[in-house]
């Protein structure tokens, strides 16, 4: 019995992680802006490879991130701002907000235990992501600084403008 | 006893819904309007941080501070075509709100005043409002606020908005 019902939590807690990255797959996949443009999966073996000069406090940040989901979306959608639907579609699931930024250069993130969700949308450019794990968003500000310094993660800054 | 409990729980339920009440103000009046900018940090980020431990004297001094807070709001627009008109305006909207002046700073390019709310000693909210040639800004801070401490957190966040509160741990003694 007790082999039982373990086996049905742990088909329910995956069923379940499934549903909230379904969400962000549902809403992006058909809103990508061409199709051979494919969203960036990452775990930490592939977010480790993309530190180009292996900075260890970038490779310590990531170590307790299981997955990471980039998608970039077309240019209707940055437009209409319809990836509120997707946002609130999270919401509805629990997730809280943790941080908005409005203005000309958009950003939110709202979460739920380890599960974030967000959009970043600069000058026509938007991006949404789904981020499962844990990350010390504190180190983020000193990580973005060293970005700047390095060739470090040219993979995402060419890819999505954001030099 | 019972009636006590209640209208002290509702007292502290109306206090925390009329908190941060003064920039969620204009925050939903400039929702549109792509010239403001509007950030809104929540205080599950901000538990976040009071979960994490720093290494280096500056990271664990953050970590200390933002842990006390519940939330950050702010307004902010580099170019505004009536800076001096909405400065007023938001002064007078603070003060209105029961916030008592904190520090004021007046000069050829900008008008700073700085406000806070305080409940049996603690200052629960700091609103910070700033109006310039075309600039204008308001940012509010609450949760549990040690001005000493928020004079570091300014200089260690570099937010511009944030740079006035570097000097007002000397301003209330």
């Amino acid at each position: 019995m007790k082999k039982y019902l373990l086996s049905v939590l742990f088909a329910l807690f995956i069923l379940t992680s499934v549903a909230q990255e379904s969400i962000i797959k549902d809403f992006a996949e058909p809103r990508r802006p061409t199709r051979w443009m494919n969203p960036i999966c990452m775990y930490p073996s592939t977010l480790r490879m993309i530190n180009l000069s292996q900075d260890p406090s970038f490779n310590e940040m990531v170590n307790d991130i299981e997955k990471v989901l980039i998608y970039t979306l077309d240019s209707a959608t940055a437009v209409s701002k319809s990836y509120k639907d997707m946002l609130q579609a999270y919401e509805k699931e629990g997730f809280e907000e943790y941080i908005t930024v409005l203005g000309l250069q958009e950003m939110r993130i709202i979460g739920k235990e380890e599960e974030y969700v967000g959009i970043a949308a600069a000058e026509g450019n938007l991006i949404a992501f789904y981020l499962r794990g844990n990350i010390p968003f504190g180190k983020i500000p000193t990580l973005l600084q060293s970005f700047q310094k390095s060739d470090m993660l040219p993979l995402l800054t060419d890819q999505f403008n954001f030099k | 006893m019972k009636k006590i409990v209640l209208i002290v729980m509702i007292l502290s339920i109306a206090g925390t819904a009329f908190s941060q009440e003064v920039v969620s103000k204009y925050m939903d009046k400039y929702e549109g309007d792509e010239t403001f900018t509007k950030v809104s940090v929540s205080s599950k980020m901000f538990s976040l941080f009071a979960e994490m431990e720093g290494n280096e004297d500056d990271e664990k001094l953050f970590y200390d501070i933002t842990s006390k807070l519940k939330g950050m709001k702010v307004v902010a627009s580099e170019k505004v075509s009536n800076p001096k008109s909405l400065y007023d305006g938001a002064v007078a909207d603070v003060d209105k709100a029961g916030f008592e002046e904190l520090m004021t700073v007046r000069d050829a390019e900008e008008n700073v005043k700085i406000s806070i709310r305080e409940k049996g000693g603690i200052i629960e909210e700091l609103i910070l409002v700033a109006g310039g040639k075309e600039k204008f800004a308001m940012v509010s801070l609450y949760g549990e606020i040690d001005l000493k401490q928020i004079s570091k957190l300014a200089s260690l966040m570099r937010i511009n908005q944030l740079q006035y509160l570097e000097n007002i741990d000397t301003s209330k003694d």
